[in-house]
């Protein structure tokens, strides 16, 4: 009798249950409660922080059920992550729901796309001297870019190994921009500078316009990035589709069922590899300080270039469109919008905004290729 | 192989910098790409014709137009209109023609005049600048 109920208790996830699993079921409800109660990014948090509870419910070894084990399904889930496959399938869908009439209309809001990843490489310069590998320092850096895809896409290529920490971390802080970007662009900017009134008289982008850009963005961007060409290659692929119009079937698959379900496939296998051994270490703490100073930093390097460009400019911008910059689309956007409108209620600069918020998704898929190409060989 | 961080960086940024901003000149102009395959286009008189304009040029052109034709009462025929533009000098009153026509400046009547259209102001917005 005490055998058969040894036997049963050995066969439960209590026996192997640890407080390293305890912290990590806690922080998965918490994420949960902030996806369902507070919404910040649902659609990503709620698969995620799913993800984490599975992935934290302990198991016998011998049943093989994590991302880790072979053979279990989690594994072949994981894989599309592992291997990178899931991002580019998730940047089709981006592209077919990008609107690039915004950057088309506004060119010169491009350079603020750039000026924001600066924070991944001042991020990679700091993760270096704190003794990471350049690989890691550089996959490390990537979440600035606030781009979930990007950073798995790059980690995956670069330091497989920390793919957990670095994709928790980037989506975390997608879904914080709300909270982590407002202070600081308040702290950078003063009131007459947030209350910058930009001209609303969008240029007319025509059918040709829309059609030759992703074709030669896509030329122009890859040949000086090769890297790039698997995030681009897709995200460009998926805006000619609704551009051209005649695509129009797959489009709509592009930007509706195949982006939730590799979103839902993505977020269930990233949350599943936060397995309390794996994922609670020093270093996972590390990279999410850094994570956090990487996105700050971004945001900065957006708003003091677009104070920059403002020194030079007839037309004045208004330098919160600057934070926009790092690529969370488009919450980043829409937080310079609702910075902006507390100051002006009648400032409606969200338009302007989702100019640098989309060159960002362009600037961080280059950076990572620049990244990949580079690092790569070391 | 050793990596120097500083460089590093400073050649990434770089990159997406010049990557950018290749991509903002680019963009700046597309639009002239565009009218200049459209050009190619045309049929052989346009052909004939080496020199392209571009906007400034068709503002100014149309500036010129405007006070060639402006008999008092804003009808006027457009074969007389071509063969005034080309007795001043222009060099391919079609395509100003075509200018007027899309940005609907000028309507065609049913008798074969044009008019100025009055309904829209957009020649109004071309000569103030």
């Amino acid at each position: 009798m005490e055998n058969i109920l040894v036997s049963f208790i050995e066969n439960t996830g209590f026996y192997y249950l640890t407080y390293k699993h305890f912290i990590m079921l806690l922080i998965a409800f918490f994420f949960l409660y902030l996806g369902i109660f507070k919404k910040y990014e649902p659609l990503l948090l709620v698969p995620i922080s799913f993800g984490m509870v599975i992935g934290n419910i302990p198991s016998p070894a011998s049943m093989s059920l994590g991302v880790y084990s072979e053979g279990s399904v989690l594994y072949y889930l994981y894989q599309g992550v592992s291997q990178g496959v899931y991002p580019p399938l998730i940047f089709i869908g981006i592209g077919a729901m990008a609107d690039f009439s915004y950057i088309l209309s506004r060119p010169i809001l491009i350079l603020l796309g750039a000026a924001a990843q600066a924070g991944i490489f001042i991020t990679f310069i700091g993760a270096y001297f704190l003794g990471f590998s350049p690989s890691e320092s550089a996959a490390i850096g990537i979440i600035g870019g606030a781009d979930g895809p990007t950073a798995i896409f790059l980690t995956s290529k670069l330091a497989p190994e920390l793919i957990g920490p670095i994709a928790v971390a980037a989506y975390s802080y997608m879904a914080l921009v709300p909270v982590i970007q407002p202070p600081i662009m308040k702290l950078l900017t003063s009131k007459k500078e947030r209350m910058i009134v930009m001209r609303s008289d969008f240029r007319e982008i025509s059918k040709k316009e829309k059609v030759i850009f992703p074709v030669g963005a896509l030329v122009l961007c890859c040949l000086i990035a090769p890297g790039a060409l698997p995030l681009l290659g897709m995200l460009f692929l998926g805006n000619i589709l609704k551009e051209a119009e005649v695509t129009n079937r797959l489009a709509e698959a592009a930007k509706g069922p195949l982006i939730d379900i590799v979103t839902i496939l993505l977020g269930i296998s990233v949350g599943a590899s936060t397995q309390a051994d794996v994922f609670l270490t020093g270093k996972s703490v590390l990279i999410f300080v850094l994570g956090v100073i990487s996105f700050a930093v971004a945001t900065m390097c957006g708003i003091l270039f677009a104070k920059l460009m403002n020194m030079f400019l007839k037309e004045k911008i208004n330098p919160l469109i600057g934070a926009a910059g790092v690529s969370a689309v488009p919450d980043s956007a829409r937080v310079a919008q609702l910075v902006a409108s507390k100051e002006n209620p009648g400032n409606y600069i969200l338009m302007h905004a989702m100019a640098p918020n989309i060159s960002g998704v362009i600037g961080s898929a280059i950076a990572a290729g620049v990244m990949w190409s580079l690092i790569g060989k070391f | 192989m050793e990596i120097n961080p500083y460089l590093f960086s400073i050649y990434g940024l770089f990159i997406v910098f010049s990557g950018l901003a290749l991509l903002s000149f680019a963009v700046s102009n597309i639009h002239r790409v565009i009218f200049f395959f459209e050009n190619l286009k045309l049929d052989n008189f346009r052909k004939k014709q080496k020199k392209i304009y571009l906007t400034q040029n068709i503002r100014t052109d149309v500036k010129k137009l405007f006070y060639l034709s402006d008999s008092g009462n804003g009808l006027f025929y457009l074969p007389d209109l071509i063969e005034k533009a080309l007795m001043k000098g222009q060099e391919n009153p079609w395509i100003i023609i075509d200018f007027l026509l899309k940005k609907n400046i000028i309507c065609p009547d049913e008798t074969g005049k044009f008019f100025w259209n009055d309904k829209s102001d957009c020649w109004k917005q071309i000569f103030k600048k």
